[in-house]
């Protein structure tokens, strides 16, 4: 099942524009832990700030991520260096700002709790972490088991 | 001569910042909030400019080896990618602080009194 939903998400994700195998894994995981996120905490965020506040985070976080991802797979694509930057800038400040407006509602209105709200925006970084992670161990096995290099 | 002014620079820097923190001190609450406005403007601004000119660094870069050597284009895309997010959560991280501090400030009620 969990396969089936994997391989789903992927097909999904090829359709949208995610083209790179690599870049694909990633913004799958990062959705698969906002789904974790969202199931794990929702049913308490009428009870609980913090619930609602890292479910926030999270959402923020992987939405910055997914528009990062997609833009990502192209930048090197430009023929030239200055466009590039200058694409990357404007991409970068603009979706800052939407990340600030969106934070900026969650706290001043809405009340979130800081920490929960810091937390679910660390998921991005723990999804690159354990990804890392995973591949160096992976590379190591098929070293041990090859004795080449992967 | 770079060296002698980025000292004589810094020391000028520090001595203006002092004062003003000092005379922050006398003013009570009103003048803690300016600082900390003060603060959270300047941290904000330098963490997007760093994280700009590190994301432009990075780009750069990248563009650069991908020239050199068009086969390790996708090796390069992935980490570069990598590198781009983990700057802009370390810009929203920095957005995120200078929020707490402006509305959120744990020590707001013992500062205003």
């Amino acid at each position: 099942m969990m396969k089936n939903l994997r391989d789903s998400l992927d097909r999904w994700l090829l359709r949208r524009g995610y083209v790179h195998p690599e870049v694909r894994e990633l913004v799958r995981n990062q959705l698969l832990l906002t789904a974790l996120v969202l199931l794990a905490t929702l049913p308490f965020s009428g009870v609980s700030v913090a619930a609602w506040s890292l479910a926030a985070g999270t959402v923020i976080i992987s939405a910055n991520f997914c528009s990062l991802a997609k833009f990502g797979q192209r930048i090197t694509g430009y023929a030239n260096r200055r466009e590039a930057v200058a694409a990357v800038l404007a991409r970068f400040y603009f979706r800052l700002a939407l990340s600030g407006a969106a934070l900026f509602a969650c706290i001043v209105w809405f009340g979130a709790a800081p920490l929960p709200l810091l937390a679910g925006i660390t998921t991005v970084v723990v999804n690159f972490l354990v990804w890392g992670v995973w591949r160096h161990a992976g590379s190591k096995t098929h070293q041990t088991l090859t004795g080449k290099e992967a | 001569m770079r060296k002698a002014f980025m000292t004589i620079f810094s020391t000028a820097a520090l001595l203006a910042l002092a004062s003003v923190a000092f005379a922050a001190d006398t003013a009570g609450a009103m003048g803690a909030i300016g600082t900390i406005s003060w603060a959270t403007a300047i941290g904000m601004g330098l963490a997007a400019a760093g994280c700009g000119l590190g994301q432009g660094l990075g780009l750069k870069a990248a563009c650069e080896g991908t020239a050199r050597n068009p086969e390790a284009g996708g090796k390069i895309t992935v980490t570069l990618i990598l590198g781009l997010a983990f700057i802009e959560s370390l810009a929203i991280y920095a957005l995120v602080v200078c929020l707490i501090l402006l509305f959120a400030h744990p020590f707001a009620k013992i500062i205003t009194g």
